[in-house]
């Protein structure tokens, strides 16, 4: 697919560029416990390890990003009342192993972990080719009894990654603030035209 | 629309049961007809407008942005297996399956709607008409019993009916899809005219046209209501009754004419037979809140209550006469349940186009009418009767990208980008009636109001299975025909009931031992009682159904009226295109 390999291209440019010492520094004063905001259902760890992969996943910049419209706190609040029990325990467990390999990494625990480090591991995780990408979303659709012993970890973590990664998706286009200043809303269109040039309208309809 | 306390001691002119698509149009039939008419409604009042809380709301709106918690979900697990009505934006529109439970020897997914205005609020809106190869299909291939009537006997109460609920569409001249009084017809976007195109090019037996909708278009307004907006919210109930539904529409119209009586809250147990007499006498209710039976009187008694409900009704009133239920003697009540079979078909991704959008959300779609079985030509070896697509054209979503591993700011700017052209097409298949496809009550199993509930075992069957890998097979073909990328043909399954067409347990027929109402939809023995819904529909076409119950439901309206010896205030079926209503009040016209 095009959009992967170029987005694949994008996470190694930013890569390079986060090697030079301002960001370093930036880095530095950003590694610090991210949350402002006190959680429902969340603990603090898992609040910081959530908060850091929503950044990662739609960060902000020219356009706002997950953090700029409350995605984290949008999960914390779908994870304490809408999540199924099933759910809510793939989710917990999955962040726990996460964290675990996390440590093992980067030497440190999870709480401590800067932007850059979870970024580093999210792409050792979602990184892959189509093929295994397409392994990986086989073993999701089973049930955790029919996963051999040895991959219980790696689908577990995968379960709290892609629910991540979901709902980060799911909070941010639904928020009120991408739907009326970055997508294009219109409530009460009062017509219909089928073909007119996209580049009348920009961006995607809310 | 108000409900008001009735008083028992009054005999009505009319009952009607129900208040959705066939009962608002029994009600202001009756009334327009002069007849003071007594409406009856199992649920709660929905006023128009003021009574549609979701309206104008935006997912940001809720608390979870469309999505339901567990708790809630478990009181509408039957009525979640549609995938879209139990969205906090309609699911107040919904039974809850536990206040309202049936059982099924056989799966059945039924899908109800308890208030003022039924399933008229949340309905499809598409409305087709049926073409004689229809109505005269259980006679030419020996499946069920004949229809009583033909597409003349209906034709005039189809644009009577057009007329006044307002449809958008386009004119074809297909025989098996007779042409009405349209409102402008939608536009197709680029994508679905690519199709149009290839079928009209490359195929000599299909056509593409826009979805023939109860959206009002153009400047072809009527009392009360607005044309479209494309809002694309219609479920919700409209604040501009740019749809038609019997809460913007055929309620306010009876209620106009002061002759209507609306009482809510009142669940129909039994219609009361008079031996003697030899007819119906009125309807004994239970007030759904205080418990309190009621009996109330009328002269003669619509059913409108919904294909089940009415069958239950009927079956509950047993009297020595009619043990087996009002009006059965033919043992048919209950039998012969049709549904139409659907989430079958296939979808591609159009690569072309990607400089162009469209503006605006059409609550409607693409249709091709019916190409199987209409003549010799068109003959199939392995399946009798045909199907008819749904579907459309659109740029995806940000939902393209959930089953992906993509992040970063790159992922953020290509999805508010919209995405490539996708289109898909749905088979909608005619269902046999089958006698053993069938309803019972269960007195063992009583609901809060110590009424019997439904079991259901109706099943699909052969022919319906056959069809089925045709409707699939010819979507792929005309996709990969247009030139459509990576065409995948799907079949999510379907179980009856999920078409929220269920028809058929009260059938029409010339044959008073093979059917329970005669040519004007009177039971065949107790001439006062009609019954206009979905229970009396003999054969289940492709087509969606409410456009025909409406035809039905005014066609019988006025042979009520008729035999009431009532003088009709709206002169006679040619003039229909005006719907407002003289004000000669009501005389006997015969003594």
């Amino acid at each position: 697919m095009d959009r992967r390999t170029a987005i694949r291209n994008i996470s190694l440019g930013l890569g390079g560029v986060a090697s030079t010492p301002v960001l370093l520094s930036l880095l530095a004063s950003s590694t610090a416990n991210a949350a402002t905001w006190k959680a429902e259902s969340f603990s603090v760890e898992l609040q910081h390890i959530v908060t850091r992969l929503v950044d990662v996943i739609l960060p902000g910049s020219s356009i706002p990003g997950a953090l700029d419209v409350n995605v984290p706190q949008f999960i914390d609040k779908l994870y304490g009342h809408l999540f199924s029990e099933i759910d809510q325990r793939y989710f917990s467990d999955g962040a726990v192993v996460f964290a675990g390999k996390f440590e093992q990494v980067f030497k440190h625990p999870a709480m401590d972990g800067g932007r850059e480090e979870f970024q580093q591991l999210l792409k050792g995780y979602f990184d892959l080719t189509e093929r295994e990408q397409d392994r990986i979303f086989a073993q999701q659709d089973k049930n955790l009894a029919d996963i051999e012993a040895d991959d219980k970890d790696i689908y577990v973590i995968y379960k709290f990654l892609l629910s991540v990664r979901e709902n980060t998706l799911f909070g941010y286009f639904t928020s009120e603030r991408v739907g009326k200043e970055v997508l294009n809303y219109d409530p009460i269109p009062e017509t219909y035209d089928g073909c007119v040039p996209l580049a009348d309208i920009g961006n995607a309809w809310t | 629309m108000t409900s008001t306390k009735v008083d028992p001691n009054t005999v009505y002119d009319a009952i009607v049961i129900g208040t959705g698509i066939s009962g608002g149009w029994a009600a202001k039939e009756l009334c327009e007809h002069g007849l003071k008419t007594l409406v009856l409604e199992r649920g709660p009042m929905v006023k128009h407008i003021v009574d549609y809380p979701t309206a104008t709301q935006e997912r940001w709106d809720l608390e979870f942005r469309g999505r339901n918690t567990p708790e809630v979900a478990a009181r509408q697990e039957k009525q979640a297996r549609t995938g879209y009505v139990t969205s906090p934006f309609s699911k107040h529109w919904f039974v809850d399956d536990i206040k309202h439970p049936y059982s099924e020897t056989k799966r059945f997914d039924w899908i109800r709607g308890y208030h003022v205005g039924g399933r008229s609020l949340t309905w499809g809106r598409q409305s087709y008409r049926w073409g004689d190869v229809d109505f005269e299909a259980n006679k030419n291939d020996g499946h069920g019993v004949d229809w009583p009537i033909r597409y003349q006997d209906i034709a005039p109460w189809y644009d009577k009916v057009e007329e006044f609920i307002g449809v958008s569409g386009e004119k074809l001249g297909l025989p098996q899809l007779p042409d009405g009084k349209f409102c402008p017809p939608m536009e197709l976007n680029c994508v679905e005219k690519e199709l149009q195109k290839t079928l009209a090019n490359e195929f000599d037996d299909r056509v593409l046209t826009i979805g023939r909708v109860a959206n009002i278009t153009g400047a072809d307004i009527r009392p009360g209501r607005m044309p479209c907006k494309f809002r694309n919210r219609c479920s919700r109930g409209c604040p501009y009754g740019a749809y038609f539904s019997s809460n913007s529409s055929t309620l306010p119209a009876a209620e106009a004419t002061g002759k209507m009586t609306m009482r809510v809250n009142s669940v129909a147990r039994e219609i009361v037979y008079d031996e003697t007499k030899g007819i119906a006498t009125g309807v004994r209710v239970i007030d759904a809140e205080s418990k309190e039976d009621f009996f109330f009187k009328a002269k003669i008694i619509f059913c409108c209550a919904s294909t089940m409900p009415t069958t239950s009704i009927l079956m509950q009133s047993m009297s020595k006469r009619f043990p087996n239920g009002l009006g059965n003697d033919s043992g048919e009540l209950g039998h012969n349940i049709m549904d139409h079979h659907f989430q079958i078909g296939a979808a591609g991704i159009f690569d072309g186009h990607h400089d162009r959008y469209y503006k605006g959300r059409r609550p409607n779609g693409i249709y091709i009418p019916r190409f199987r079985n209409l003549d010799e030509k068109t003959r199939q070896k392995n399946f009798v009767r045909g199907y008819g697509y749904q579907g459309g054209a659109s740029r995806t979503n940000w939902t393209r990208a959930i089953r992906e591993m993509s992040f970063g700011e790159g992922l953020k700017r290509d999805l508010i980008k919209p995405g490539p052209w996708r289109m898909g097409l749905t088979g909608f298949g005619e269902m046999l009636p089958y006698h053993d496809n069938q309803i019972t009550l269960r007195y063992d199993k009583l609901d809060e109001w110590g009424l019997p509930t439904i079991d259901f075992d109706v099943e699909y069957k052969e022919n319906e299975r056959e069809m089925r890998k045709d409707m699939q097979a010819q979507a792929i073909v005309m996709l990969s025909t247009a030139g459509f990328k990576d065409v995948q043909g799907y079949d999510r399954g379907c179980y009856p009931g999920l078409g929220i067409h269920e028809m058929g347990t009260a059938r029409m027929g010339r044959d008073p031992e093979t059917s329970v109402l005669n040519e004007n939809n009177q039971l065949h023995a107790v001439p006062n009682v009609y019954v206009t819904d979905g229970s009396c529909m003999t054969s289940a076409a492709c087509q969606n159904p409410s456009l025909t119950y409406m035809a039905i439901t005014a066609r019988a309206a006025s042979h009520a009226a008729a035999q009431l010896g009532k003088r009709s205030r709206v002169s006679s079926v040619s003039e229909t295109s005006s719907i407002s209503v003289t004000n000669t009040d009501g005389e006997k016209a015969h003594g």
